[in-house]
């Protein structure tokens, strides 16, 4: 019995990221981008956008994947290897997101190149360029139990101004004791919203 | 009003009968046609009149889906919503009764029996049959693209298409069964079993003076008022299999030059007033020239050896047994010695080369299948000139040389117009200017300035009627349409000889603008500038005709009252007289926006915009500014710092797809209940193995006989009771199920 609840102990630690580094605090979407605020950027609004196109990640995919990362270090001096949750840490892989993401812009946009910022999207002739945003909120071992992730598409017309954002929003309430969070689901289905939106919105 | 318009039509369609009896076929279509055109004019004439939204008729949305009317639900009386029914009942009439000799010779007739309500369902239903077959053609074509029983079977329905009677629906729902049966173990079915084609095979995927089916979509198709007549099918064929005949041998038709040039005719006769017209008509008459601007002779594909000497024809037969590629004389000079002239070829735009082609051609043709075999098309047979353009400018018809409307259409897309007043006729010019305001005479700076707006307004004449635009729906397929040619363009690689052995030949990608690529170039470009001419025209036609209408005089001024000389403000204007029904369309247009929802605030300024405005929208709607390129130290950016997670994660999917997608494999599996229940079991044995080694571990630090006792200052040894646990023993299993952690 003492190592069942052993063993159960330590994959809830693992399972609920509990009480490791605090999730990093989501910033305006574009902090560290641009010299505004993205609150008044139109929402679902039409667009068409020049070729070719770029995208950017903001600084909260940035800290989306260093918020991971710093967890996987803090619990890796924690746990031994061989309790390691294997499951979580496939579900939350960074990677995940960017294939998914990516594998959507590439629908819509089969040649669209990553660029760092602004400046060089200019410099490099972009006529529209994609800012992909993430808000994560973590579940919570002993207060919100839910995993919710929030992703935002803000479209740049050639004089790269914000004309229009899409959104796709999913969440999963972790169950106690639950293996993982389902963050590959949320991850899928928030994508799956803005997809359908570009369909329909973007040409 | 009803009585008359109905006894009118009565006469009209009792009248052409009784001509149609007395004279050869086309004569009295022709004659029929034209007694038909009279009336319709004739309902159409007249100052509109206004009143309250009116729902569209079942003649209407007929015309609609065919594209011979651009009407949509708006504000009319209720006498002009009637004209405007009679007048498209009429033009479904002309579009039945126009192909009514072609049909007659099929078996079909066009359901002259029918009253004009009763011809609308029939057209309905023929459409439906229709688009019914173009879906199976889709399904077949994912399933065995290159089958040539479905370019044969689709071409079959292409002939009862236009023929409005219950045979056709008959025949077309047959074809879209026999589709249906095509399976993809019939990807090389011999065309022995292919319907026979009496006559000459239009391309249906490939160029014909009809539009090509755009199946997926219940859209109009703009035969008549925009043909966008030779673009390839941009339906589902992606498929790159094996590929045997594109089509089967056909004789040139000699109507098709003649039918584009109709259809050409017929868009500048009913939709030259249209904003972005005259692009589309520029980018129609080059595709025009290109294709109808040479013989058949000069056309015409032979097969040849791999050294370059020629054979027989192409449509004489089969492959020969040593003919290494097909080509017409041009192309054959050309590609003979090239490392792989069939490709060469191919790439020139001899498609001749993919029946039975050789595997390395297998790919190609199956991209060039989707464009159809250039014997079929208006190219085969040669045209006359294209008649010149025309625009209608205060109800006056005037000639637009072609170089005139090329230089007209670069002023439209903000271009510089400097060879407007060289190119254009006087009498253009004058009316043009008239239109303005500007006379291109007094002052040349202003009059060309003016004239992108004034062309891109479009020319609706006073009093029109106030007929919708494009369907949204509509406009986006057209972008999308030109994105999948655009698409196949970019995926037709030209392989040049170089004369070098070394490196026989050059790939050329997308720029190249001749042979295949150019195809789907021009297809990419015709779809575009009509994407172009949609976009402009998307339920703008009530305030186009409102801006058109005459400036009513201004009203006689009123007596000024005396300004109040108390309070230091103004009081501001009274708000306009506005019915109820605009309040409503404004407030909510205008809550709509304030939450910043866009899809609601779209419908509310759709809504708006489809009653004409409400006298209020004229005022803020203006076109939005092109957005100017960035300078690259714009103020607003900020130099980014270092991301290197970003780099590192999302970089390197960018710059590695396929191994990205691997790895999404993996991260899927490592989720999967498998995982979860392996690594569940792992960590219970795992943590079984700790809790003994922990108490191992204990015990190993305990005394191993010998020294202290201490029992004395101790409480009493635990003996082996199964309730406080003995430190190396474990508790029996209480059920089996204990292990796996169900309890």
């Amino acid at each position: 019995m003492i190592s069942k609840m052993m063993a159960t102990t330590a994959l809830m630690l693992l399972a609920a990221g509990c009480a490791g580094p605090p999730p990093p605090k989501p910033v305006d979407a574009f902090q560290g981008l641009l010299n505004m605020n993205s609150a008044g950027v139109p929402v679902d609004a039409p667009v068409t956008m020049g070729q070719p196109v770029a995208f950017i990640t903001s600084d909260n995919v940035e800290n989306y994947i260093g918020g991971i990362k710093d967890a996987g270090e803090y619990w890796s001096k924690r746990i031994p290897t061989a309790l390691t949750n294997t499951v979580v840490l496939a579900d939350v892989d960074p990677t995940y997101f960017s294939a998914q993401m990516l594998a959507v812009l590439r629908r819509h946009y089969p040649n669209i190149e990553r660029v760092h910022d602004f400046r060089e999207a200019v410099q490099r002739g972009m006529r529209g360029v994609i800012l992909v945003d993430l808000k994560m909120k973590w579940m919570e071992p002993y207060g919100d139990r839910t995993n919710r992730m929030h992703i935002d598409f803000y479209f740049f017309d050639a004089g790269m101004n914000p004309v229009s954002k899409l959104s796709g929003e999913a969440e999963y309430k972790v169950p106690f004791a639950a293996m993982e969070g389902h963050v590959q689901k949320i991850t899928d289905e928030a994508l799956q919203q803005i997809d359908a939106k570009m369909t329909t919105l973007v040409h | 009003m009803w009585r008359t318009l109905a006894f009118g039509l009565a006469l009209i369609g009792i009248s052409a009968q009784v001509k149609l009896h007395a004279e050869t076929c086309p004569e009295q279509v022709s004659s029929e046609i034209a007694e038909l055109r009279k009336q319709q004019a004739e309902l159409r004439s007249g100052p509109y009149e206004n009143g309250p939204i009116q729902e569209l008729g079942q003649c209407t949305r007929q015309a609609l889906q065919l594209g011979l009317t651009f009407a949509a639900r708006g504000p009319a009386s209720e006498r002009q919503a009637a004209k405007e029914e009679a007048a498209n009942c009429l033009a479904l009439r002309i579009e039945a009764i126009s192909n009514s000799c072609s049909c007659r010779q099929l078996g079909a007739d066009v359901g002259r029996d029918l009253d004009m309500k009763d011809l609308a369902g029939q057209m309905h239903d023929v459409g439906s049959a229709y688009q019914r077959m173009t879906q199976a053609a889709a399904r077949a074509r994912q399933r065995a693209f290159s089958n040539p029983l479905i370019q044969q079977y689709v071409a079959e329905a292409e002939k009862y298409r236009q023929c409005y009677d219950r045979l056709a629906i008959n025949t077309l729902d047959d074809l879209a069964k026999k589709l249906d049966a095509i399976d993809a173990g019939d990807d090389r079915a011999s065309a022995g079993s292919a319907p026979s084609a009496t006559g000459p095979v239009p391309g249906t995927n490939g160029p014909s003076a009809r539009l090509p089916a755009t199946p997926t979509t219940n859209i109009a198709q703009p035969s008549t008022h925009a043909p966008t007549v030779n673009p390839p099918s941009v339906s589902t064929a992606t498929g790159s299999g094996p590929t045997t005949a594109t089509t089967a041998p056909s004789s040139p038709s000699a109507g098709n030059c003649a039918d584009l040039r109709n259809d050409i005719a017929a868009m500048d006769a009913q939709s030259n007033a249209l904003p972005g017209y005259l692009g589309m008509r520029v980018q129609l008459a080059s595709l025009y020239n290109k294709l109808c601007g040479a013989g058949a002779a000069q056309r015409t594909e032979y097969w040849y050896t791999s050294d370059g000497r020629r054979l027989g024809p192409v449509d004489a037969g089969g492959r020969p047994a040593n003919a290494a590629y097909a080509a017409t004389q041009d192309i054959g000079r050309q590609c003979a010695g090239a490392a792989n002239p069939g490709m060469c070829a191919l790439a020139a735009g001899a498609v001749g080369n993919c029946k039975s082609p050789p595997s390395d051609l297998s790919s190609a043709c199956a991209v060039a299948g989707g464009y159809g075999d250039p014997s079929d098309t208006a190219a085969a047979t040669g045209g006359d000139p294209l008649p010149d353009a025309r625009l209608t400018i205060g109800g006056k018809a005037y000639d637009v040389p072609n170089a005139c409307a090329q230089a007209l259409a670069q002023a439209a897309d903000g271009g510089r117009p400097f060879n407007v007043i060289k190119t254009c006729p006087d009498d253009l010019l004058a009316a043009l200017g008239h239109a303005e305001g500007k006379e291109a005479g007094v002052d040349p700076t202003a009059f060309l300035s003016a004239l992108g707006p004034l062309l891109n307004k479009g020319f609706a004449p006073p009093g029109a009627a106030p007929k919708g635009g494009f369907d949204q729906a509509f406009c986006a397929q057209m972008e999308n349409n030109a994105q999948i040619c655009k698409q196949r363009q970019d995926d037709m690689v030209s392989c040049v000889p170089t004369g070098n052995a070394q490196q026989p030949c050059v790939q050329q990608g997308n720029t190249n603008t001749s042979g295949q690529a150019g195809a789907f170039g021009d297809c990419y470009m015709l779809y575009s500038r009509f994407a172009g001419m949609c976009r402009m025209n998307v339920n703008l036609r009530p305030q186009i005709a409102k801006a058109s209408l005459p400036k009513p005089p201004p009203p006689a001024p009123k007596p000024v009252a005396p300004k109040p000389v108390t309070g230091g403000s103004q009081a501001p204007p009274a708000p306009p007289q506005m019915s109820p029904q605009c309040q409503q369309l404004v407030s909510s247009y205008v809550a709509a926006a304030q939450a910043n929802d866009g899809p609601r605030a779209l419908a509310g300024y759709n809504a708006l915009k489809s009653a004409g405005g409400c006298g209020v929208l004229a005022k803020v709607d203006r076109p939005m500014p092109k957005p100017q390129a960035a300078p690259a130290d714009d103020p607003r950016f900020i130099a980014r710092g270092a991301t290197p997670l970003s780099d590192q994660v999302v970089g390197g999917c960018d710059a590695s797809p396929a191994e990205c997608q691997r790895r999404v494999q993996q991260l899927r599996a490592g989720v999967s209940p498998e995982a979860q229940a392996a690594l569940f079991m792992n960590a219970v044995s795992i943590g079984l193995q700790l809790g003994a080694t922990v108490a191992n571990g204990m015990a190993a630090t305990m005394p191993q006989g010998g020294g202290s006792n201490m029992n004395s200052i101790g409480n009493r040894p635990v003996q082996h009771t199964y309730g406080q646990g003995a430190p190396t023993y474990r508790t029996p299993r209480n059920s089996p199920s204990d292990i796996t952690g169900t309890k």
